[in-house]
């Protein structure tokens, strides 16, 4: 049982779902602090071949509360300027309908936390990508409560059965593999594949990468996402 | 200033705010989902592929650079 555990991202970037695709079980880590500067609301789409960023707007959000407790601010009409600025952007995009109804339907949904457009838009696109993994929420599970780091994630991993724990590589300095091995846990680390390009719209020979899985989306088959989602390497720590 | 720009732009923080000694881990936007997106803009940027532990192990804008040195990277 492969498993993850990750904090929710609102439509990240491709090396996002690499992971959710790669394990069986992906738990959203919601019950740690907001990352402020971090990409829980916030990604990139291209207008006319240039980067812009789009944003959901949170109440009191701040480094000192957790994920799980962030409300969205249904005050601003963040919903219908998100979907324009997507029309605008991608209208034009040859898979465009279908994946500006499945936004539309994320995002004009019924939801008070950011974790809950999140987990929606993750089952959403997981859906439509034909990911088959299961996914949990840590706030509502309450798994290793009062431990930090890896010790929690090790609990988490425990508690899904999960054989093989699979983390960015960006995490590699905070893990240790002993303490995973210990348990019978192996413990592998996932990076994107800097090769990734695929045609997109505005843009001539040019690549931008990492943008929102928005991106990715508009411009690509279904069956070309999924060979995309495969272009990721698996490493050990030595 | 490339890297600085990359830098920037991967974890939201201003290029002022960073020098040699910053450490990636401290940075606000920092996690590790979003380090992984930065070791993909660095090899797209630079046109260099990393091998083995070797961006795994740097940790400062510091040691970042003197990588990307031996990568034959002039431009920073």
């Amino acid at each position: 049982m492969k498993v993850a555990v990750m904090q929710p991202y609102f439509l990240p970037y491709i090396g996002y779902w690499q992971l959710l695709s790669e394990v069986d079980h992906f738990v959203l880590y919601d019950d740690v602090n907001f990352i402020k500067k971090g990409y829980v609301n916030r990604n990139n789409l291209l207008i006319n071949g240039m980067i812009k960023s789009f944003t959901i707007p949170l109440i009191k959000a701040s480094q000192n509360r957790l994920i799980s407790e962030i409300e969205v601010d249904s005050n601003q009409k963040w919903r219908q300027k998100l979907l324009k600025m997507i029309l605008l952007s991608y209208k034009k995009a040859p898979y465009f309908g279908e994946i500006y109804e499945l936004l539309e339907e994320v995002i004009n949904s019924e939801y008070n936390l950011i974790s809950e457009i999140i987990v929606l838009s993750i089952q959403k696109v997981s859906s439509y990508l034909m990911i088959d993994v299961e996914i949990s929420v840590s706030s509502q599970e309450q798994v290793g409560i009062g431990l930090k780091g890896q010790r929690r994630i090790l609990e988490i991993c425990k508690s899904k059965k999960g054989t093989h724990y699979i983390n960015p590589i960006g995490g590699i300095e905070i893990y240790d593999n002993a303490f995973f091995q210990e348990e019978g846990i192996e413990l592998s680390f996932i990076s994107t594949s800097s090769k990734i390009k695929y045609k997109q719209l505005g843009k001539g020979e040019e690549f931008i990468n990492n943008l929102s899985i928005i991106d990715v989306l508009m411009n690509n088959s279904r069956e070309e996402v999924i060979d995309l989602l495969k272009q990721f390497t698996l490493t050990t720590k030595s | 200033m490339k890297l600085y720009e990359i830098i920037s732009e991967t974890f939201n923080v201003k290029t002022s705010e960073l020098t040699n000694d910053t450490m990636f881990l401290e940075l606000d936007g920092w996690d590790s989902m979003a380090h992984m997106m930065f070791i993909t803009n660095l090899e797209d940027a630079f046109e260099i592929d990393f091998e083995g532990d070797d961006i795994v192990n740097v940790s400062t804008i510091g040691e970042l650079k003197d990588l990307l040195k031996k990568y034959e990277v002039v431009e920073l």
